[in-house]
């Protein structure tokens, strides 16, 4: 004999399983370890069909569950987040050079430098930059969210993810750079 | 439009974000300032890159299968299916088997994250008046349901050991159990009995030692055992059976520790893990 699925359940499945590969990904992103992964989606789900009844029914769903998920990925690595990460203005002030009027010579140097980047070595270049920084460049370059939408995931102005995501590119940039360079994947100018 | 005022645009400007007034106004100092068009360019073929070489990864099915699994089994103990998708997916010949194994790993993970609130000794829950090879398999579904949480969380053996020295009034067994990892373990008192309980896991289930002093199980006074279990640990030292869900129930006693161990396998397999590591560092 069959049992029907609950309301609950079917409205769960209904609303919040769909999102499952925003948050897989972005999990993914996040950890850069795919049990990782696995395990940070699953505990998600699990609180979100545990507090499915607080869920308000009708508003942002995928920013309700990507909170679960950011608050088990802040808890379950806390001891390496527990302080806010921080970044030396310097450290992204530094990665602007001059551009002068060889801009062409420059996208040259660009593409031969991230030209012989592996996807694993951008990968890595992304899961080593600050959380707040990683998170936008994620929702917005990988997932392809827009602004408002990773500003209601992050709960912050829309200027703070413009800035945030200014600045990650920035430092991501300047870590390809550095990383190109010790591999000699470009030359010494 | 000045290079402080580019700055701020150039992040909208790579994603395609500024009006068309702003857009003209951003285009036109880009035209005359090359250090500010250098800045856009580096931005511009970055986020390029990035969207060009990573794509967004997409949930593996196991995933999926273990969160339909576990949100079917917190509707109700026994998972039911409804709805064509649901009842396709089940019917893959790989899902059952896979659905088994996650089923249990993904609760348990959940209930071991390190942000788990921790439950006090005192507030454990147990089912009152039953014998205690119902309570060990009523004690296996707490931990997996998230009832019974650690309170010590560790691989080492001696971690835990030291966790539980000197509280329980009996040698507390903690197994080096071959292709098994450590989880931890936690203590309470039940009406005045002290408990011991150790977690273990294996591959993607979990092995629960549940463990008393010998002497007041075996008078009965706030747990007992059935006649058939005392007959066994009598001849043989040891009793096997089998909780509702299948998972198997071992039995035996131990200098002044009684010890009950579940876990979702045969008990034979269960046997062997338990008596290959039964050796005196183990206590």
């Amino acid at each position: 004999m069959k049992t029907q699925p609950s309301e609950r359940q079917q409205s769960f499945e209904r609303e919040a399983l769909p999102h499952t590969d925003l948050l897989y990904n972005y999990a993914l992103r996040m950890t850069n370890n795919l049990a990782d992964a696995d395990d940070l989606v699953q505990e998600t789900y699990l609180k979100a069909y545990r507090f499915w009844d607080s869920y308000e029914q009708g508003t942002n769903i995928r920013a309700w569950l990507f909170r679960i998920l950011k608050n088990s990925y802040i808890n379950r690595y806390r001891k390496e987040v527990r302080e806010p990460d921080e970044v030396e203005y310097d450290d992204v002030k530094s990665l602007y050079t001059p551009g002068g009027e060889g801009t062409a010579d420059q996208k040259d140097l660009q593409e031969s430098m991230f030209g012989n980047l592996l996807d694993d070595e951008l990968t890595n270049a992304i899961a080593s930059l600050p959380d707040e920084f990683r998170t936008v460049v994620i929702l917005c370059d990988i997932e392809a969210l827009t602004y408002e939408e990773v500003a209601a995931f992050m709960e912050c102005p829309l200027g703070t993810v413009r800035s945030r995501l200014h600045r990650g590119r920035k430092l991501l940039r300047g870590r390809l750079t550095e990383y190109a360079r010790q591999h000699g994947l470009v030359q010494e100018q | 439009m000045n290079c402080r005022e580019f700055s701020h645009c150039i992040t909208p400007a790579v994603d395609g974000r500024l009006s068309g007034k702003d857009q003209a106004l951003f285009g036109e100092h880009a035209r005359l300032c090359p250090s500010c068009r250098h800045d856009y360019e580096e931005e511009r073929s970055l986020a390029a890159l990035i969207r060009a070489r990573l794509q967004p990864a997409r949930v593996p099915e196991g995933v999926l299968a273990s969160i339909l699994a576990c949100t079917l089994q917190s509707e109700s103990r026994l998972p039911s299916v409804s709805g064509l998708s649901i009842v396709e997916f089940f019917r893959h010949p790989r899902v059952i088997p896979v659905l088994a194994c996650l089923l249990s790993f993904a609760v348990v993970m959940v209930v071991f994250s390190r942000h788990a609130p921790r439950v006090g000794a005192e507030s454990v829950g147990f089912v009152t008046g039953s014998d205690i090879e119902h309570q060990s398999a009523s004690n296996y579904e707490a931990v997996l349901n998230g009832t019974i949480v650690p309170q010590v969380v560790s691989d080492c053996p001696e971690n835990v050991r030291t966790f539980f020295r000197g509280k329980t009034g009996f040698p507390v067994f903690i197994p080096a159990m071959k292709e098994c990892t450590l989880v931890g373990g936690s203590i309470n008192d039940y009406h005045g009995m002290r408990l011991a309980h150790v977690l273990y896991k294996h591959g993607l289930q979990y092995i629960y030692l549940y463990q008393a002093c010998r002497e007041s199980v075996m008078k009965g006074d706030t747990l007992h055992i059935s006649h058939e279990a005392r007959n066994d640990l009598d001849r043989t030292g040891w009793h096997c059976c089998t909780a509702p869900d299948g998972a198997a129930i071992v039995l035996w006693v131990r200098g002044r520790t009684f010890c009950a161990a579940v876990a979702p396998m045969n008990s034979e397999h269960l046997m062997a893990h338990l008596a290959e590591a039964d050796v005196p560092g183990a206590w």
